[in-house]
């Protein structure tokens, strides 16, 4: 008979019954989390606020090897084992058990960087695949507090909290970027609302009488892949259906070139603008 | 009062219907024209040379159809029934040569665009490696692995969610991170032991090392020996791929209904989706699946769900009852679902108790059997009398049996193995492929226990049997009643004669051997091939029963990695590419697979 799967569930079953009542290790989760958030904090005191790009910071203690995760517009992750993806977001050193030593309280920070990052929306994860606690003195071993920082336009989220051992914390927050640029909107709405709609669902009030709606940006399907680089609606390509008009590239004339009146950098600017509209219903 | 639109819409309606007028006229565009060798050419390939079993495709419209045929001996090629007055992009595509990628445009409809591409060949032999399917560099990496039982492990347990050997696995990583790799893997199944473990961090680096794998991969490749094109067998075919879902999509399994749309599910995000192909270009519609109250991450929720999913329920087999319904199973929401296509709403039926619901089939009085992976049952579900059962089948040692029992509680009190140690590799049987005998018999296999098992309908009796293979996966019968099985990590297909209970094993064709991992196998309905999916290879494989040969149909993307087979009623074979990340297909978004054998489309692309 083999015992060996019922000797090591008996033996899980007993650990079980041994743990630390649960809100003493809940009020030391919130108290660590906070110390990892203030030391994020100092870290990051002083440095340029002005990053023209997306950063999004993971800081976690000695006691446990976190690892980040950032799910970008693509819908790509950029993480330890995907150093770069498609979007350009790029992961710093993975930060391991022995990146630190345990004795000091050094923080661990792990980093995702966009230079230029796409408009739409961001996942943040953390993961807590490793304990680095061998004789459990800090009391963390079950569960490891963390804390996240994100940085754009000038602007700090910051967010903190606990993940399990060997568990996927899979949203521990999301943003949207790109969302909040005035300037933008009203250049949509001098520009765009009339055919594609204020919400950009393709239904404005122009549309009346066409034999079909202009695309929604919404949904997203954007159609042209106007620089043959097998990519389709990338936004290289939506700015050169707005400059050059969707009849360059055998579309619908109803969509005129805008080259003309638009500036390249305001057709940036819609670009940016038309990503955040995806999924918005 | 009707005005004429009311009265000849509804006419033109039912005519389309009823395939008297189609949708897209006769007259659809073509394009015809020769792929050469660009200047200056090579000694091997002369500039002008005619390149045979070149890809052409075309891409157009959004969510995009690519159709794509091949060359001839003399280089010529000809696509038809494609929409007119439309721009593509094309890309003409052959191992050897730099792909090709440009625009053209259709002429009016009924008119045929002459075109001509002239390939340049590569010169460097690494741009060369990075053309070939992923079964070539994963030949070198299993040729390192000498065990014979941790090479079966690490097919089995590392090759079923994405391909090994494509460029995203191919990256050099220091040991820490191979096991920081390996730990999570196995926490989303893919558990391998100690000893496999220590050895694979060396493994990788050294069998991907491009400075000695690419001098193996591409011997003579300047030569014409190299890579030579298909037969003219299947260059007659013509693959026809449909963008479907997003970059985060697992289009898992797919069906052909017999009102003749595809049907898909999108694992990662919770959505059924109808394709319907009729409509030039393809008409997508999706049905997202309501979660009720169910958490992302699923009922049973793991410890590492993907980081770009959003799934609670998980979405995973589907087939069709006699009624039109479509019978879903929810592999994290832990349910069995009902679609009705009329009224497009969706019926959830709990479990009784397993974990886990897998692959299922429908059997003549319109019962769903289907397997229950994890906790190691078969369910049925009687969709007449709404009685619904499990059959627990059996466990592997006594030690198991209780194990299996005491699952719901070990996943309840976060009691699953750890994922920084050794996983084993087969800790549990796993049921996995299921189907219906001629005479009503259930078959299904056990994937990790290398067996199959026998349940008789009516008295649910379990008699089980051993594989002289490993890892027996989705097996289906054919018209004569025999059972066709794949091994997953054994490089087989094999045949069961139920009544003699004689297995028969035929190895699979693909170069470089061993590395490629038929998934699942269907038998054609019109002809008893036998169809694979070349997983690993990047291809559809068949095997004719008649002449007792193989012939492998390669597809036109980048990691394809081909999951489930269907046929719809004129005969085509259907596949999805469902690799998961999805980010790591090329192009990142899955696609529904149609490849018509004899290249006989009709002329609008839609079915007869």
């Amino acid at each position: 008979m083999d015992w060996k799967p019922l000797s090591t569930l008996l033996l899980l079953l007993a650990l079980v019954a041994c743990g630390d009542s649960e809100q003493e290790r809940s009020s030391a989760l919130e108290e660590r989390a906070a110390v990892l958030a203030a030391s994020l904090q100092a870290v990051n005191d002083g440095k340029s606020e002005q990053y023209p790009g997306l950063l999004v910071q993971l800081a976690f203690g000695p006691e446990a090897d976190l690892d980040l995760y950032v799910t970008d517009p693509l819908l790509e992750t950029e993480y330890f084992a995907n150093k770069r993806g498609r979007s350009g977001g790029e992961i710093s050193e993975d930060r391991r058990c022995d990146s630190a030593s345990q004795d000091s309280q050094e923080i661990q920070i792990e980093e995702v960087r966009f230079e230029v990052p796409l408009s739409g929306r961001y996942r943040v994860g953390v993961d807590y695949p490793t304990r680095c606690d061998a004789d459990g003195a800090t009391g963390f071993e079950e569960r490891a507090a963390y804390a996240i920082s994100v940085l754009h336009a000038g602007k700090r989220q910051n967010v903190q909290g606990s993940v399990g051992y060997q568990f996927f914390e899979l949203a521990a927050l999301d943003f949207d970027i790109g969302t909040t640029d005035p300037a933008a909107k009203v250049l949509f709405e001098q520009n765009c609302v009339s055919c594609h709609g204020a919400s950009g669902d393709g239904k404005g009030p122009a549309t009346r009488d066409m034999d079909r709606n202009p695309r929604s940006f919404i949904t997203a399907e954007f159609k042209f892949d106007t620089d043959a680089d097998w990519q389709r609606g990338t936004d290289a390509d939506i700015a050169n259906v707005i400059s050059q008009g969707a009849a360059a590239y055998g579309g619908s004339p109803l969509m005129p070139p805008w080259g003309q009146v638009l500036s390249d950098e305001d057709i940036a600017t819609l670009v940016a603008y038309i990503r955040t509209l995806e999924n918005q219903q | 009062m009707h005005t004429i639109q009311s009265v000849v819409k509804p006419l033109i309606t039912m005519l389309l219907i009823n395939g008297l007028l189609m949708p897209v006229t006769a007259g659809a565009a073509s394009f015809t024209g020769k792929v050469t060798n660009a200047e200056p050419g090579t000694d091997a390939h002369a500039a002008g040379a005619p390149v045979a079993g070149a890809m052409v495709t075309f891409r157009f419209g959004s969510p995009f159809q690519e159709r794509t045929v091949f060359t001839a001996d003399d280089g010529s090629y000809q696509v038809q029934g494609l929409p007119g007055d439309t721009r593509y992009t094309i890309r003409v595509r052959r191992i050897g040569w730099q792909d090709l990628r440009t625009h053209g445009q259709s002429g009016p409809e009924a008119d045929n665009t002459s075109l001509d591409f002239a390939l340049a060949r590569h010169t460097r032999a690494a741009d060369v490696a990075a053309q070939l399917p992923a079964n070539h560099w994963y030949a070198l990496f299993l040729e390192e692995i000498k065990d014979e039982r941790l090479h079966e492990q690490m097919i089995r347990q590392c090759t079923y969610c994405h391909q090994q050997g494509s460029t995203h696995t191919r990256v050099m990583r220091d040991k820490e991170e191979w096991e920081k790799v390996f730990s999570l893997m196995a926490r989303m199944g893919g558990t391998i032991d100690v000893e496999l473990r220590e050895q694979l961090p060396e493994i990788y680096n050294r069998a991907y090392d491009p400075k000695t794998a690419v001098p193996r991969l591409t011997r003579g490749w300047q030569e014409p020996g190299f890579m030579p094109p298909p037969s003219a067998e299947v260059r007659r075919a013509i693959i026809d791929e449909y963008e479907l879902g997003s970059r985060s999509s697992m289009q898992h399994d797919m069906m052909m209904h017999p009102n003749g749309s595809a049907y898909s599910v999108d694992m990662a995000n919770d959505v059924l989706y109808r394709l319907d192909p009729s409509v030039m270009g393809g008409k997508r519609t999706a049905y997202p699946i309501p979660r009720g109250s169910v958490p992302m991450g699923g009922e049973k929720a793991s410890g590492a769900p993907a980081s770009n999913s959003s799934a609670a329920l998980g979405p995973h087999s589907l087939q069709t009852t006699s009624n039109g319904d479509i019978w879903i199973t929810m592999a994290l929401g832990n349910k069995l679902t009902k679609f009705d296509i009329e009224t497009e709403q969706f019926t959830n039926y709990d479990l009784p108790s397993g974990i886990y619901p897998h692959t299922l089939r429908v059997d003549d009085q319109q019962r769903v059997w289907y397997t229950i992976s994890m906790s190691n049952h078969v369910g049925v579900y009687d969709t007449k009398t709404g009685e619904h059962d499990e059959i627990r089948v059996p466990a592997r040692s006594f030690g198991e049996a209780i194990i299996l029992r005491m699952l719901p509680y070990i996943i309840e009190w976060g009691l699953l193995p750890d994922g920084s140690e050794g996983g084993g590799g087969d800790s549990l049987p796993v049921p996995y492929g299921i189907d219906v005998a001629p005479d009503g018999g259930i078959w299904f296999s056990q994937l990790n226990a290398n067996k199959i098992g026998h349940i008789d309908p009516e008295t649910h009796e379990v008699t089980m049997i051993d594989t002289p293979f490993s890892a027996p996966r989705r097996m289906r019968f054919d018209s004569k009643g025999t059972l066709w099985i794949p091994g997953f990590s054994s490089n087989v297909i094999a045949t069961f004669d139920i009544d003699s209970g004689e297995f028969h094993e035929i190895e699979l064709p693909a170069e470089l051997k061993g590395a490629d991992t038929p998934y699942t196998l269907s038998i054609h309905p019109l002809t008893d091939d036998v169809w694979i999916c070349g997983a690993n290879s990047d291809s559809l494989i068949r095997y004719s029963q008649q002449t007792e040969s193989f012939t492998i149909f390669p597809l036109p993307t980048q990691v394809t990695y081909t999951r489930d087979i269907d046929f719809d009623a004129q005969g085509n074979v259907w596949t999805s590419n469902s690799n998961a990340p999805a980010w790591q297909i090329e192009t990142g978004i899955p696609r529904l697979i149609r490849l018509n054998v004899n290249g006989d489309m009709p002329p609008q692309g839609a079915p007869r």
